[in-house]
């Protein structure tokens, strides 16, 4: 394990900028590593929440590596629960002997709640100056500077000003927003000049939007009344949509103010509020709101995914994969969000989806599919497996024709062949699912028994960590299933022997060879277990949710007036002409198609010379490669319609070419048009209609009767064939007559 | 859009000069963008202008309206230089007042006109759009990578229609300094729940190996082919050319246009310089500041540029699908059908 890599030292704030204070005092931050609640059972029965891997990282790196690149020097971290791994990783991973960021752990075995914790940090008496009170699972990229700068600008000017929360305001949509994270619905009321926090309310009702507000609150604040109504919606609009960070920048003074109330355990539901209703002390609370950063806390399974694709998604740039690694290997990104670390092997059949991070020696089986999911170390992944939006920790296996949908595995599970996870699955450490076996939706399966009491959501986690995660789960024993159980669960917990007699249970509830227990729901909790899940919200949820705000923002749609029109030209072109060649025949191919429609639909002849025109200026032609091209048009008009002998065809030549004899001749005002049509004509008489052969003296001859072709033309057509060879001189030789004839003619002229 | 539509309906009614310089125009110019917003806007104008007015006494309606509505462009191109689709609405409005029958009454005539700018809108805008989006959506299959430049009405319809059918499909927005029109594309697809990726210009050859079908929309489709849209067109346009990616423009018939062009200077508007010089949110980018003094430099912001047919693979249009050869026809049929009116 390497030591953590260092952000640049760019970010380092001197706390001490101050020219007022003369003792320099270290920026100092209390980070808890622990979460006093529950909300992540089963998983932090045997593993303190900090040290859970978010994107194959323990949280707590995040937290840490923050308040380095924030400029603290000072970080006490609170251990409680599973106390023992917390300190023994912070060790091992290096964090307690870095230089210039002291890491210093405090560790308690009897504190339940955040006021604990404090209380106990108070009695220590550690903290001289202001600190940023933190809990080990926030994730954020913000710069302090700012809000610290602010924290102490109106401490000078008011020594109320005990406390600054950092806020950011959600973007998203404000039907969903707070499902988005799990949290609970938020009203903050904030005095729009002062940055004042006047009113803080968690709520889960989601039915009522009404928020009571105490008329003397309204009294209170002088410049609100003057504008009763207004400046109420104003601030409840402001309020909504915004995320409690839960970054807290606090002077020492709330430290005291938590050991003389000594009821105090939550830090928002009681001291927040509790401040914000004690007007005899007069303290103030105040809100920093970040806007481009990134700052959220991973509070539930929801959070924890949400936060998870933000890390994968790059919002907390620079916490992502490829540039913290944290002691595991380098990882590398690419294409889609694509995180992939050393040593994959990867079937060339597996498909891995988008957003997706593979860990280290990973092993992916054939047509196994994976997306938007998270895959931990030394996975092994059998052949046609299916994971979509998953966390898998390290070391877990999946056989064969596994299907995981929106679960967290955690490490070193088993699941045997065919087994399926439905969305919303957590399976705690080392548990086995049975071949075939299909875990029902949201539910909570752990080698540890659901805890029969639950006293309040304040209980503490408490247990000897130690023994649980040192116990040794032997692989090749697995397919006994009759005797794991028993074996298993005597070594993971004495305090938990009542487990054994319950052993058959055990083994059905998760399908044969299965080894673990599906905790049972408790009453009530069918509401919440959909807002904290990692599996997406269902959309009947959401339509609710919507149903609820008004959305005017629909499109309309209806679209069915019209009935689907075929295409005006099948899709003859792929843009694609890059050599000459076929740009010619496609410019001749057009030419014909355009005069074809002309004649077809009867179109006027100035509509066709337009048309030709802009083809011309589209393929970037000559006038004579028009005339040649409405010349070969007409031509092979002629011949395709039906005629019985040579004089058919000579009728038709003529009907043709009387009838659009303006569309030619538009492109023949020049000598060299007409020469060019008359090879032209050459041409076809050779290659492509050789009907034309015995009529071409009269057909040439009609052109010029009819002052398409000038006498000049087909003279110096006949001077341009004198040196050529003989088989080029055929036509030149059969029209012999009718340029006798011209010569003649001229010269009686003359 | 409405405050915009407000104020130009009150500019036009205090209209007396059409010449006189009116202080804060400028305003006018960007607040309604995107060639059928504004065309649509013009166009509501002009009715409500033509409902207000009187007929002087001693001119004739057909003469004195068609001089007012020339009054009321020449203002508008005080405004912001015209764009082709609103040229084409003023032609189409300017027959119908010549075809007027002179027999007809003012207000039975004013009538008339206000119910053929009314089908204007609706036939050659709004439901060309509805049957744009239905041809083009044809064109979406599962597991596309569609990539889409800049904001265009008609390719977010398309968009929108196709994820509510239900495909499967991604989204690639690229945008461009400075008028960061992808933005506005971007959030209205992600809050109707589209896998989006958002990315610059610069970015364009890489995100362009993803990329299975490229749909951009236009400002107008010249004679020969050529596509005459928001500067960078033509370079998205170019850049999938030569990658293999098929081409598709999404453009509404009323906006083809017999003209021929064949590049993008000979014909275009120039856009402020000041936001070329200056970037949104970054004040420590400030090398040209003063630019204004500098005798040696030109600040070039160009608004449209030209879109060589060659890089485009089919036009998707009111009347179906066409290659860019097949324009002229589309013009001519267009030109035919809307005398019938």
């Amino acid at each position: 394990m390497g030591a953590p890599k260092k952000s640049g030292g760019g970010g380092r704030v001197s706390v001490t900028e101050d020219s007022d204070e003369l003792v320099r005092v270290p920026l100092q931050a209390i980070l808890l590593a622990d979460s006093f609640n529950t909300k992540f059972r089963p998983i932090t029965l045997e593993c303190p929440k900090v040290l859970l891997p978010l994107v194959n990282v323990p949280m707590i790196n995040y937290t840490l590596t923050w308040l380095e690149s924030a400029g603290v020097e000072d970080v006490f971290v609170f251990c409680c629960a599973h106390s023992k791994q917390v300190i023994d990783y912070l060790d091992k991973s290096g964090w307690l002997s870095q230089p210039n960021f002291s890491v210093t752990t405090i560790e308690s075995h009897n504190s339940v709640s955040a006021g604990d914790a404090l209380r106990l940090i108070y009695e220590r008496n550690v903290i001289h100056g202001d600190f940023v009170l933190i809990s080990g699972d926030t994730v954020s990229n913000m710069s302090l500077t700012q809000a610290l700068a602010e924290h102490k600008e109106r401490k000078k000017k008011d020594s109320n000003a005990v406390m600054t929360m950092v806020i950011k305001r959600s973007k998203t949509n404000p039907a969903i927003h707070q499902s988005r994270l799990g949290t609970d619905e938020l009203f903050m009321a904030i005095n729009p000049d002062t940055k004042q926090l006047l009113y803080y309310e968690e709520r889960t009702d989601l039915s009522k939007g009404i928020m009571h507000l105490d008329k003397s609150f309204l009294a209170d604040n002088p410049s609100l009344t003057l504008h009763h109504d207004k400046q109420v919606n104003y601030i409840l609009s402001e309020g909504i949509g915004l995320l409690d960070c839960y970054i807290d920048i606090c002077s020492p003074e709330v430290l005291s103010l938590f050991t003389d109330n000594f009821d105090y355990q939550h830090l928002r539901r009681h001291f927040v509020k509790g401040l914000l209703v004690d007007d005899i002390m007069g303290y103030k609370i105040f809100v920093h709101e970040i806007h481009s950063n990134y700052a959220s806390r991973i509070d539930n399974f929801r959070s924890y995914d949400t936060v998870s694709r933000d890390i994968i998604h790059r919002w907390t740039y620079p916490m992502v994969p490829d540039v913290m690694n944290y002691g595991n290997t380098a990882t590398k990104l690419e294409r889609q969000g694509m995180y992939r670390a050393s040593e994959i092997s990867q079937s060339q059949t597996a498909v891995i989806g988008p957003f997706t991070v593979l860990g280290f020696g990973t092993k992916i089986g054939n047509n196994t599919i994976i997306s938007d999911s998270v895959i931990g170390k030394g996975c092994k992944i059998g052949s046609n497996v299916q994971i979509k939006g998953c966390y898998i920790w390290d070391h877990v296996t999946i056989e064969d024709g596994c299907k995981l949908n929106h679960a967290i595995v955690c490490n070193e599970v088993t699941l045997k062949s065919g087994a399926v996870l439905e969305p919303g699955v957590i399976l705690s450490f080392k548990v086995v699912v049975g071949p075939e076996f299909v875990v029902p939706p949201y539910s909570y399966v752990s080698l540890l028994q659901q805890p029969v009491e639950e006293d309040s959501d304040e209980e503490l986690e408490y247990a000897d960590s130690t023994s649980v995660i040192t116990s040794k789960v032997d692989k090749s024993d697995e397919e006994d299933a009759s005797e794991v159980p028993e074996a298993r669960i005597s070594s993971v917990s004495e305090d938990m022997e009542f487990i054994v007699s319950l052993h058959v249970l055990f083994i059905d509830q998760l399908g044969m060879g299965g080894v673990g227990y599906i905790w049972q729901k408790c009453e009530g909790s069918q509401e919440e277990e959909w807002r904290h899940s990692v599996a997406p919200i269902p959309a009947d949820k959401i339509s609710e949710a919507m149903k609820t705000m008004e959305d005017d923002l629909e499109l309309t749609h209806d679209g069915s007036i019209l009935p689907p029109s075929g295409e005006l030209i099948p899709d003859s072109n792929d843009s694609d002409e890059d050599n000459e060649d076929s740009r010619d025949d496609f410019f001749e191919r057009e030419v014909e198609a355009t005069f074809l429609r002309a004649v077809n639909e009867n179109i006027q002849e100035d509509h066709l010379i337009l048309e030709v025109n802009s083809l011309k200026l589209s393929c970037n032609k000559l006038t004579a490669d028009c005339a040649g091209a409405v010349f070969y048009a007409m031509m092979k008009y002629a011949v395709d319609t039906p005629h019985s002998s040579l004089d058919g065809l000579m009728q038709n030549v003529k009907a043709v070419l009387s009838k659009w004899k303006k569309a030619l001749t538009s492109y023949l005002t020049d000598i060299d048009e007409q020469i060019e049509i008359i090879l032209k004509f050459e041409e076809i008489c050779l290659e492509s209609a050789k009907e034309f052969a015995p009529l071409f003296t009269k057909i040439l001859h009609y052109m010029y009767k009819e002052d398409i072709i000038e006498e000049d033309a087909i003279l110096s057509w006949e001077d341009e064939k004198r040196d050529a060879d003989e088989a080029d001189k055929v036509f030149v030789n059969k029209a012999q007559d009718l340029i006798q004839w011209l010569k003649v003619a001229e010269e009686e002229d003359e | 859009m409405f405050l915009t539509l407000g104020s130009l309906l009150v500019l036009m009614k205090e209209l007396t000069n059409p010449y006189r310089p009116i202080a804060g125009l400028q305003y006018l110019s960007g607040n309604i963008s995107g060639s059928n917003a504004r065309c649509i806007a013009m166009l509501q104008a002009f009715q409500d202008a033509i409902r207000d007015y009187r007929v002087p006494p001693e001119k004739t309606f057909v003469r004195d309206l068609t001089a007012k509505i020339s009054s009321y462009v020449s203002f508008l191109i005080e405004c912001r230089p015209l764009c082709i689709s609103m040229g084409n609405a003023i032609k189409f409005l300017k027959t119908r007042i010549a075809k007027l029958p002179l027999t007809l009454s003012e207000s039975e005539s004013k009538a008339s006109l206000h119910s053929d700018i009314e089908r204007f809108i609706n036939e050659k805008i709004i439901l060309a759009d509805k049957v744009i989006v239905k041809h083009a959506v044809t064109k979406i299959r599962d597991g596309d990578v569609l990539l889409t430049y800049g904001l265009s009405s008609a390719v977010e319809m398309i968009l929108l229609h196709a994820h509510k059918l239900g495909k499967q499909f991604r989204v690639i927005i690229v945008d461009s300094r400075p008028q960061l029109r992808g933005k506005i594309l971007l959030r209205r697809l992600v809050e109707k729940g589209l896998s989006c990726t958002y990315t610059q210009i610069n970015a364009l050859s890489y995100i362009m190996h993803e990329v299975t079908r490229v749909f951009l929309g236009a400002s107008s489709v010249l004679s020969n082919g050529t596509v005459y849209s928001g500067v960078g067109t033509a370079c998205v346009a170019m850049i999938a050319h030569s990658f293999r990616v098929p081409v598709l423009v999404c453009c509404e018939a009323y906006k083809f246009s017999e003209r021929v062009q064949l590049d993008s200077i000979c014909s275009n508007e120039l856009g402020d310089p000041e936001v070329i010089s200056k970037v949104l949110g970054r004040e420590d980018v400030n090398y040209l500041d003063g630019w204004a003094n500098t005798e040696n430099l030109q600040l070039l912001n160009l608004i449209y540029d030209a879109t060589p047919s060659d890089y485009i693979s089919m036009i998707v249009t009111d009347y179906g699908m066409v290659p860019p050869t097949s324009v002229p026809v589309i013009v001519r049929e267009y030109r035919r059908e809307q005398l019938w009116i």
